[in-house]
């Protein structure tokens, strides 16, 4: 289980991290998300010691994180980094063994991850010789090649071609279901909501909401109720108390609206104006969670 | 894992990833056509036939004049004569160019144009001294009884011993060797600072290792290497002399030299390589590596100049600096070679050489973590003290 706890981080005038909290157990998948500049990267960094907070405290399983701990992390950041000209085994042999593994074991993990990344014919190869996206599936390798008990990636899907996008969150299921502990950062909201069951969401260095998407979701006041009629307009549904209209597209419209509203008598206006063919009554996605969480 | 394992997996990675490359080949191959030329080629001309002296003559030169001559020349040059009828056919002869000096009646040696040559000069005075001892022998003295009279020379005593050209050129070798080895390892360990850096990869492996292990085993590596190549240089150099025979002299204080340059190389190697890793650590690309390791370069090209205007007789300054740690590495190395150093003195300068490592690994790797992190524009000293608190 990793805890930050109450981790603050000031870069002069700046606070990069304020009061930060946040926990990860083992098999859990997060999304870590939050606007550019909140404090995702230095979050994750400190988890590495690669940022030592001013404040707070980061554990795993209860311990301080020291160097022996990291060992058994793997970290991908978000601005990716290998020695070009090095050749792609090697790269993932030496990176293997800087995480304490013996010469056979990082030679056979380094073996697996090629074969599993199809990367297998490519294994004498500089890294600069490979594509961008090759390039990018070594450096996930190198983030796998010691099996870490926790796996921190900054905006893994960030320059993936929607091929790759699939591929990365298969393999980020299906490492959380074996029990390794996932952390992510990313932009991408329905991603996320398709991937994760749990999320965190950090605005101006500190967790504004954390907890399972779907919670959150339905935690919200907010609904949005969505109609089609199969002919007419969507002229019924203006000036309708406690509604408020948020897009149209010929007969189809979209209101905000909140979780007591009156959907009987919705509905009945909506028949009235003519043969209802959708009729859909849902918490907020959970992109509209993101930007009511983080007030922009 | 403990330090030591991750420094020394560090150090290897640097060792063997640049060990492949072609620039360490090549620079290799360079270093060691350059040695083995410098020693077979003087080897080679040295067994050239001796030269010649050719002398046109209408006088007889005895056997004695001829004797003689090979005697004060050492048999190079030696002396040809062609005996021609007389003055005349000489004198066309030396204007011809077919010989380079003639001896005609009186006698005289006559020559094309200009100042003689020392082998016409030594010719001159084998000629005109046989005449001399035909004089002497006329007038009933024999050479022997007046040649201690011939030597009425005083002695002429050095208070030092002559420097021995061939420590001068180990003492020469040694220092340039130093200095290139010390500056080129050194701009590898500021250029692979900042590759690392700007390639990204160091967030990644400092992710799982401590920056001084990082810092160590990079600079451990590629000193080795260094030391590897001067090792090989070392090697094939002595094997270039031993095949060579008896042409090539092997100076006895050569294996001595060899030594004190491997020595003061690593120690060297110790104290700049983790300073110019630090300066690396502050580049924000490639083109700044120059600049950031200036401060340094500049700082072992002063040891280098000194020892440079001193080879062949150590003076005040080499002796002074060769104690103080940023010069010592050539300093002390000359004077080792030049058999002026006191082994005290030596073991003094080594003490403090570690001492000085010690202080720049502490000093320098508080630079190193607070700025090989960052990115964006260089980083100035300062900024890279602060940040390491990061």
């Amino acid at each position: 289980m990793l805890d930050l706890s109450n981790l603050s981080k000031r870069y002069g005038p700046v606070a990069a991290l304020d009061g930060c909290s946040l926990s990860l157990a083992r098999g859990q998948l997060l999304g870590f998300l939050g606007p550019n500049g909140a404090g995702k990267t230095t979050a994750m960094r400190s988890v590495f010691g690669l940022v030592s907070p001013d404040l707070g405290s980061v554990t795993w399983d209860g311990r301080a994180i020291g160097p022996e701990l990291r060992h058994r992390f793997g970290y991908m950041p978000e601005q990716r980094g290998l020695y070009a000209r090095m050749r792609v085994h090697d790269q993932l042999v030496y990176f293997g063994r800087l995480h304490g593994l013996s010469r056979t074991d990082a030679g056979a993990a380094a073996d697996r991850w090629l074969g599993e990344l199809g990367l297998s014919d490519r294994a004498t190869s500089r890294l600069e010789e490979l594509s961008h996206g090759n390039q990018q599936r070594i450096q996930l390798a190198v983030s796998l090649v010691h099996d870490p008990e926790l796996l921190v990636l900054d905006e893994p899907f960030s320059g993936l071609d929607p091929i790759g996008v699939e591929t990365m969150g298969d393999l980020l299921r299906r490492l959380a279901a074996d029990g390794v502990a996932v952390m992510f950062s990313s932009h991408q909201l329905d991603l996320v909501e398709d991937l994760c069951e749990e999320v965190a969401i950090i605005d101006r260095g500190a967790i504004v909401l954390e907890g399972a998407v779907r919670t959150l979701r339905t935690a919200s006041p907010r609904r949005y109720l969505e109609v089609e009629l199969r002919r007419g307009d969507s002229s019924w549904a203006d000036d309708l108390p406690g509604t408020e209209v948020v897009g149209r597209e010929g007969s189809r419209i979209r209101m905000a609206t909140t979780d007591d509203a009156d959907l009987e008598s919705l509905a009945g206006r909506a028949a009235a104006a003519g043969e209802i063919t959708q009729f859909s009554f849902e918490p907020p996605s959970l992109s509209e969670v993101f930007r009511e969480a983080v007030q922009r | 894992m403990t330090a030591w394992q991750t420094t020394r997996l560090v150090a290897v990675r640097e060792l063997v990833e640049r060990a492949r490359s072609k620039a360490f080949i090549l620079s290799t191959i360079f270093i060691l056509l350059l040695v083995v030329a410098a020693i077979v080629i003087p080897a080679l001309v040295d067994d050239d036939d001796p030269g010649e002296l050719t002398v046109a003559s209408s006088v007889a030169l005895d056997a004695g004049t001829l004797e003689q001559f090979e005697q004060a020349s050492g048999g190079d040059p030696t002396l040809v004569v062609d005996t021609l009828p007389d003055d005349a056919a000489v004198q066309s002869a030396v204007e011809a160019g077919e010989v380079d000096a003639g001896v005609v009646n009186g006698p005289e040696i006559i020559i094309s144009s200009g100042d003689p040559s020392g082998a016409v000069r030594l010719l001159a005075t084998v000629i005109g001294f046989e005449g001399a001892v035909a004089d002497l022998a006329e007038r009933g003295i024999s050479i022997e009884d007046i040649s201690p009279l011939l030597q009425a020379e005083v002695p002429i005593t050095p208070l030092e011993p002559a420097p021995d050209p061939e420590d001068e050129a180990l003492g020469f070798f040694g220092v340039v060797l130093l200095y290139v080895t010390i500056l080129t390892y050194g701009q590898w360990v500021v250029l692979g600072v900042i590759e690392e850096k700007t390639s990204r990869v160091v967030e990644v492996v400092l992710g799982a290792v401590q920056p001084r292990h990082l810092l160590a085993g990079k600079v451990a590596g590629i000193g080795l290497l260094g030391a590897g190549q001067v090792l090989v240089v070392g090697l094939i150099a002595l094997a270039a002399a031993v095949l060579g025979g008896d042409s090539v002299p092997i100076p006895d204080a050569a294996p001595t030299a060899f030594l004190a340059v491997l020595l003061w190389y690593l120690v060297g190697f110790g104290i700049y390589g983790v300073m110019f890793a630090a300066a690396g650590a502050l580049a924000s690309r490639q083109e700044e590596a120059g600049n950031a390791a200036l401060p340094f370069t500049v700082l072992l090209t002063i040891g280098y100049l000194v020892s440079f205007s001193a080879i062949d007789n150590p003076n005040l300054l080499v002796r002074v600096l060769s104690f103080l740690p940023p010069f010592a590495p050539i300093t002390m190395q000359l004077r080792m070679v030049n058999g002026d150093a006191a082994l005290w003195e030596v073991i003094l300068a080594l003490i403090l050489s570690f001492a000085m490592i010690y202080a720049v690994i502490r000093v320098g790797e508080r630079f190193y973590r607070g700025a090989v992190l960052g990115h964006g524009r260089r980083l100035r000293w300062r900024e890279a003290w602060r940040s390491a608190d990061r």
